[in-house]
């Protein structure tokens, strides 16, 4: 335990916490790099769903390993429910998102013909 | 094991408003499922009436004990109470004046009516809770119905386009609120915002690493929402290409709602001030000089509005810091005034802005607007009211809005922040009256602009607000003190308390 | 200690009806047709006034039946500004001053509100006289009732406002709109010393809350400042003159004392009955009322009592001697309201206040009398104001020839039996015995005053006898020379002219091409002219019901009883009223009293007994210089409004040029960099999501970057 973070390792696997931490910020960065760089808006918004994803891997990691000081097992199996409910509201919500978006985006093709993010900026300024 | 849990005590009244105004968005709904195409006038009604109803559940509130119920999912305050009153009025105003502006703009889509409810009962939901899954929910909830609602006018680009930019930021910025959720459920197994100020005192500073890069990851998400720089950019355009009454709900609306939450946010994460303090310092700082001096350069009336709600959103945040930075002499009182003054100011300029809309066209710059005067005097004579309340002339609201700031900047030692609030202001006087010129400019020689008759729901908006700026004025004080009510945001004080009680190590869900 | 909650129904009656009149009048004449709606309106306009005064009455009864250290109430209506540690509440205060004020202001307020509804029943704008009219009253009484500096500001500024749209009311006529333009910048003078003198107080009182140990947040309050004001001022000399002479700069703007004097005459161009409530009765007392509520701030400062002395006993003479060579008959009773109001400040320089109440009471008595039967003259008269057309009115007019005669008589100040004697009585009595004060040579200033103010009685008496028997004595009938020409009509007038004021650059005051503008429109045709086919006839009940009443209160016995019963001294001050012996005597001064009043009538009755005298007559060269100087009024207003215009014209051109070199250099320079800043901005905001995006991730990794940054600095140091 000389982690510059105070990463728990598992009770029950030898994956230590700050490996699924690393991977769901590297996860993140991808996406924030993926909504610059892309033009397509689906293809963005499957970035954003990307970031998304890598909150939902942060959460779940944080659940699994609690690593709250001093908490009781039984105070620590609730801890765990919180973050577990809060991925599947995440996974709810994004599915909703999805249905809007995707309907933007469907109304700007039918306007339109295409769907370049590049080519919306007539609001400017 | 998990032992069984206790069913928690539940109050429901707590719930009744937001209840109350979803139950009347399915009404409205199922209105327009089975007479389709037709008048939107039942549904404006089962609206207003379940507005109305709210907002009566609302006020009977006031004066209950406060306290947090459906085991502290939701919390009954005054702050969240004022700011849900507030909503609701919103809702109601600009309700009163969308249906002879969708007529106008030929925008057949009755769903506004629901979505804006929906997005009412998001709002609502997002300041009266400590808890963040509920601010998440409450958050997408609002958001969601406003990006379908920017992009309602499904034959303009610009509305398309609006709604796909504030789609995907929002998104975006989503996901910075929930990656900082995350980092705070971490170190603390909990959900509710009291769990940011227990991380302050524990011992190892990777937990206060861990929570303060989820503070500030939080932040930025509801920085985003209200529209504070640098995370400000999608305001103007979405402010400018979504329909007017929409462009009116969400300047308000969603503005009310994302700095009730970060009012809250900042209030429970007081502890850990000494980190972010000086960050949002110059945030506010960099939002009052950018919303200002980008607005001077506008052509466009929506947009200058919209930089100005950006400025205006700065004036708030110096608020929120003042209070958060001595919560004891400087009660919140001051921002929930400004967004009072504000929500009122905003509505009823944007409700004589939509008067340029007719026969599906819409013209929103400033030389569309030439000739007002002339066809609207009544409008133009409330939009001089809400202007000269913006820039915070004294008879107005806006000024003593702004002075209370000024005030409370300077007794908590903000000074720089005060300074620059008093420069900007002046600044922003340019642009401000920029607007009135233009209504007063004679339309002979250019084109025939197009401006719509003023209806008398918009002329009720205009007289409400406008009676509302100088009444407010009049009464600073007293509306001040029952604006109070309660000085301190619960969370505040039980994060004080529970630090103490917890000493003992026991941290955890409540 | 109970309190008078009542006070606010005498407030909001009136603004009730203010709201009624504007919201509702106009509908409500054109629903009901004009002759019935106007009668409505004009009910709906006395009624709150005249329920207001019954209200006020009781409150007074209950206050007297008090004992005298509890006769001030302050009743809170509601926390109005709250700022730094500064509470300024909605605040009336009940005491003698401000009832004794409030009596007046609804008494002869529904007097002359029932006048006017037969005076005006004609006007096209019955609605909009009367909501002027009610808001008045209603910003009178905050100006008396108001417990704070600010709230009587508020009221000083209501009832400059109402003023103001009042002597504009008939606005198509140019001249009227330039009187009240006139009015409202003279009084703007006024106000900026009032402005100034209520920062001082507060600033004086500010700085000194802990030496004088007031706690109560309403540090502007008087009923928290007053009874400091003599400790305080005692350690500030200086300030108390500056504040007092500032204040009494207030007075002077608003109570026509000269030099700004000079809008009152022009102010008749309003209705009459305005000329009687508003710049005989009550608005132009209010800078009196100021005296009297802030008096210790006066008595502070011996140089500051000596000036108000100096200054009301000028505005007396002037205004009396300027009376003489006017020809319009309101006019006329213009300058003798400046001139009675000079009396009114004398009273208040030589430290007898009560006294100068006291004036106030019976002058709004005997002057809303006079007004108003002039009003009923002019009324008779086709609405020709020139005195010179009249003669004879007496069996026409009967009854307003009777009251008026009262009117004259109090104002006269034939003593014992009419109200004016007391009351000069009671002000020239102390004055020319005040022995301890600011020398000017041989004798005080109260006493110069004082002495001044016998010969200003005197004075009086004669040019209101001319104006009486102008109007009613004589056998000769003179609008019976008047041809049925418009164009005869105007030589017979060359001194209609008297409006031109010379170069005018601003257009304040009208010029000779408005000035015939104006007569033509006086001429419009279906304007009833006076001519020689006139018959003039007594006016209705309506109008004359209020004469006899304002009559019956012009005679001695209110004198009497308020001023040797020493029930005014008592209710206002709480001290025994006690004839002083001074070295002038009280049988002298009665003496004189007679010697001044019959005399000034006497040699009136003789010059103007017969008939129109050779030197009264029709053109302006035959008559005497001092006359005609008179007639011009001295040239005070031509020297004034021209020289102010010209000094004005010089520091706006020296103004100008420092605006436009050095203030719209600066100020282009600034707009040059804010517009630049803001293009940056502009270009920033590019259009493109992906680089909105961007930004916002910048913005993240520098917030989490510091955020870090200073999470591990003080990890260092834990």
């Amino acid at each position: 335990m000389t982690l510059p973070l105070p990463l728990a390792t598992s009770m029950t696997s030898d994956v230590p916490l700050g490996w699924f931490l690393t991977l769901g910020l590297f996860m993140f960065v991808v996406g924030g790099v993926g909504v610059v760089v892309r033009r397509n808006p689906v293809v963005v918004f499957m970035c954003i769903e990307l970031m998304l994803n890598a909150v939902n891997l942060t959460f779940l990691a944080f659940a699994r390993y609690q690593i709250v000081p001093g908490a009781s097992t039984e105070q620590a199996a609730l801890n765990a429910m919180n973050g577990q409910m809060m991925v599947i509201f995440v996974m709810a919500v994004a599915a909703a998102e999805v249905a809007v978006g995707l309907g933007i985006i469907m109304a700007i093709f039918r306007l339109r013909n295409e769907a370049d993010l590049d080519d919306m900026s007539a609001l400017r300024g | 094991m998990i032992r069984e849990q206790p069913i928690p005590t539940i109050d429901w009244l707590t719930l009744a408003p937001m209840t109350t105004v979803v139950v009347a968005g399915l009404v409205a709904l199922f209105i327009e499922m089975f007479r389709p195409k037709q008048s939107n006038g039942p549904i404006v009604t089962v609206s207003v009436v379940g507005l109305a109803l709210a907002g009566a559940l609302t006020l009977a509130q006031f004066g209950m004990e406060p306290g947090p119920t459906f085991a502290g999912m939701m919390v009954r305050d005054q702050v969240g109470l004022v700011l849900q009153l507030l909503l609701i009025g919103v809702c109601l105003l600009t309700f009163l004046f969308s249906d002879p502006y969708l007529r106008e703009k030929k925008i057949a889509f009755a769903e506004f009516y629901q979505l804006a409810l929906w997005s009412t009962a998001g709002g609502m939901i997002m300041v009266s809770t400590t808890n963040m899954l509920m601010l998440f929910l409450g958050l997408e909830v609002l958001s969601i119905a406003l990006y379908c609602m920017a992009g309602m006018d499904r034959k303009q680009a610009k509305s398309q386009e609006s709604a796909i930019k504030y789609f995907l930021l929002g998104a975006f910025a989503s996901a910075f609120l929930l990656m900082g959720i995350a980092y705070i459920y971490g170190p603390t197994g909990s959900l509710d915002l009291g769990g940011i100020a227990m991380i302050a005192a524990m011992p190892e500073s990777g937990y206060l690493t861990m929570a303060v890069f989820g503070v500030g990851m939080l932040l930025v998400g509801l920085m985003f929402k209200a529209a504070l720089v640098p995370f400000h950019q999608w305001a103007p355009d979405v402010y400018q290409g979504a329909p007017t009454n929409v462009t009116a709900f969400m300047a308000a609306a969603s503005k009310v709602a994302a700095i009730g939450a970060l009012a809250r946010v900042l209030s429970a994460s007081g502890a850990l001030q000494e980190f972010w303090l000086p960050a949002l310092f110059w945030v506010a700082i960099a939002t009052m000089v950018v919303g200002n001096f980008a607005a001077l350069v506008q052509k466009d009336v929506k947009r200058t509005l919209g930089y100005s709600s950006i400025a205006n959103a700065g004036y708030v945040l110096v608020a929120l810091l003042a209070h958060v930075k001595k919560p004891d002499q400087v009660p919140l009182t001051t921002a929930l005034f400004f967004l009072v003054v504000y929500c009122l100011m905003t509505v009823g300029s944007f409700a004589v802005v939509s008067l340029a809309a007719k026969g599906g066209e819409e013209g929103t710059r400033f030389q569309d607007l030439h000739g007002l005067w002339k066809r609207a005097p009544f409008a133009v004579g409330c939009l001089i009211v809400f202007v000269a309340s913006l820039i915070g002339i004294p008879p107005t609201a806006g000024f003593f809005a702004k002075l209370f700031i000024f005030q409370d900047a300077l007794s908590t030692g903000l000074v720089p922040l005060a300074i620059v609030l008093a420069v900007t202001s002046a600044v922003s006087v340019y642009y401000y009256l920029g607007i009135i010129q233009a209504t007063f400019v004679s339309d002979e020689g250019a084109r025939k602009t197009v401006s719509a008759n003023p209806s008398f729901g918009l002329n009720l908006v205009c007289l409400f607000c406008a009676l509302a700026v100088l009444v407010v004025s009049l009464a600073a004080a007293p509306v001040s003190q029952w604006l109070r009510g309660s000085t301190q945001l619960p969370g505040e004080a039980q994060a004080r308390s529970e630090l103490q009680l917890d000493s003992g190590g026991r941290v955890g869900a409540r | 200690m109970s309190g008078f909650p009542s006070i606010w129904l005498v407030f909001f009656l009136p603004l009730a009806g203010f709201l009624v009149q504007s919201l509702l009048g106009g509908s409500v004449v054109r629903f009901l047709g004009p002759k019935f709606g106007r009668t409505v309106m004009g009910a709906l306009a006395v009624l709150p006034v005249a329920a207001a005064f019954l209200v006020a009455v009781d409150i007074t009864v209950q206050l007297a039946g008090r004992p005298v250290g509890e006769r001030a109430v302050v009743e809170t209506l509601f926390p109005w500004i709250q700022l730094f540690g500064l509470n300024v509440p909605f605040e009336f205060r009940v005491d003698t001053l401000s009832m004794t004020m409030t009596l007046i202001i609804t008494g002869i307020g529904a007097l002359i509100h029932l006048y006017a509804t037969s005076y005006m029943a004609e006007d096209r704008d019955f609605p909009r006289f009367f909501t002027y009219l009610n808001l008045f009253i209603a910003a009178m009484l905050v100006l008396v009732l108001g417990n704070n500096l600010v709230l009587t500001f508020v009221g000083w500024e209501g009832v400059g406002l109402c003023s103001y749209l009042l002597i504009g009311f008939w606005y198509k006529d140019v001249a009227n709109s330039k009187a009240a333009n006139k009015a409202f910048i003279v009084n703007r003078i006024g106000d900026w010393g009032f402005t100034l003198g209520l920062f001082g107080v507060a600033t004086l009182v500010a700085a000194n809350r802990d030496l004088l140990g007031v706690t109560d947040p309403r540090w502007l309050s008087f009923d928290v400042i007053l009874p400091k004001a003599t400790e305080l001022l005692a350690l500030y000399p200086g300030a108390a003159t500056a504040i007092a002479l500032l204040l009494f700069i207030g007075a002077m703007g608003k109570s026509a004392q000269y030099p700004l004097a000079i809008w009152l005459p022009d102010a008749m161009a309003g209705p009459t009955p305005v000329s009687a409530l508003i710049h005989a009765a009550t608005m132009v007392t209010s800078g009196v009322y100021l005296l009297n509520r802030m008096s210790d701030w006066f008595l502070a400062s011996p140089v500051a009592m000596a000036i108000v002395a100096g200054v009301g006993a000028l505005t007396a003479l002037v205004g009396a001697a300027t009376a003489f060579g006017q020809t319009d008959i309101k006019k006329v009773l213009a300058f003798s309201t400046v001139s009675q109001l000079g009396y009114m400040f004398i009273a208040c320089g030589v430290g007898a206040f009560y006294a100068g109440l006291f004036h106030v009471i019976t002058h709004a008595f005997f002057k809303a009398l006079l007004f108003l039967g002039s009003g009923a003259v002019i009324h008779a008269m086709a609405h020709n104001q020139d005195m010179r057309n009249y003669g004879s009115l007496a069996k026409r007019l009967p009854i307003t020839y009777l009251t008026m005669g009262i009117g004259w008589a109090a104002i006269a100040g034939i003593p014992f039996l009419f109200a004016g004697f007391w009351s000069k009585e009671a002000i020239l009595g102390p004055a020319v015995n005040l022995e301890k004060a600011v020398m000017l040579g041989p004798l005080t200033v109260g006493q110069w005053a004082g002495w001044l103010g016998f010969v200003v009685a005197a004075m009086t008496a004669c040019y209101m006898t001319r104006m009486m028997a102008l109007t009613f004595g004589t056998s000769e009938e003179r609008w019976r020379a008047i041809e049925p020409d418009h164009g005869h009509h105007h030589h017979v007038h060359p001194h209609h002219h008297h409006h031109d004021h010379g170069p005018d650059p601003n257009g304040f005051f009208m010029n000779d091409d408005e000035a015939t503008l104006h007569e033509a429109q006086q001429a419009e045709p279906e304007h009833h002219v006076l001519d020689r086919n006139h018959e003039p006839h007594e006016v209705p009940v309506l109008m004359w019901l209020p004469l006899v009443v304002l009559a019956v209160f012009s005679l001695g016995w209110l004198g009497a009883w308020l001023y040797e019963g020493g029930v005014l001294k008592t209710w206002l001050t709480g001290m025994p009223y006690k004839s002083k012996h001074g070295p002038v005597s009280h049988e002298i001064l009665i003496g004189l009293s007679f010697l001044t009043s019959l005399g000034g009538i006497a040699l009136g009755l003789w010059m103007y007994r017969k008939r129109l005298p050779e030197s009264e007559g029709w053109d302006l060269k035959k008559w005497s210089p001092l006359r005609l100087a008179a007639s011009r009024q001295f040239a005070i207003d031509e020297v004034l409004g021209e020289g102010s215009v010209k000094a004005g014209g010089v520091i706006g051109s020296i103004s100008w040029a420092f605006d436009r070199y050095v203030v719209d250099g600066i100020a282009h320079l600034l707009a040059i960099v804010s517009g630049g800043f803001g293009h940056a901005l502009k270009w920033v905001q590019g259009g493109y999501v992906r680089g909105y995006a961007l930004l916002m991730q910048i913005g993240v990794v520098a917030l989490i970057g510091y955020l870090i940054y200073a999470v591990s600095m003080a990890g260092g140091a834990r």
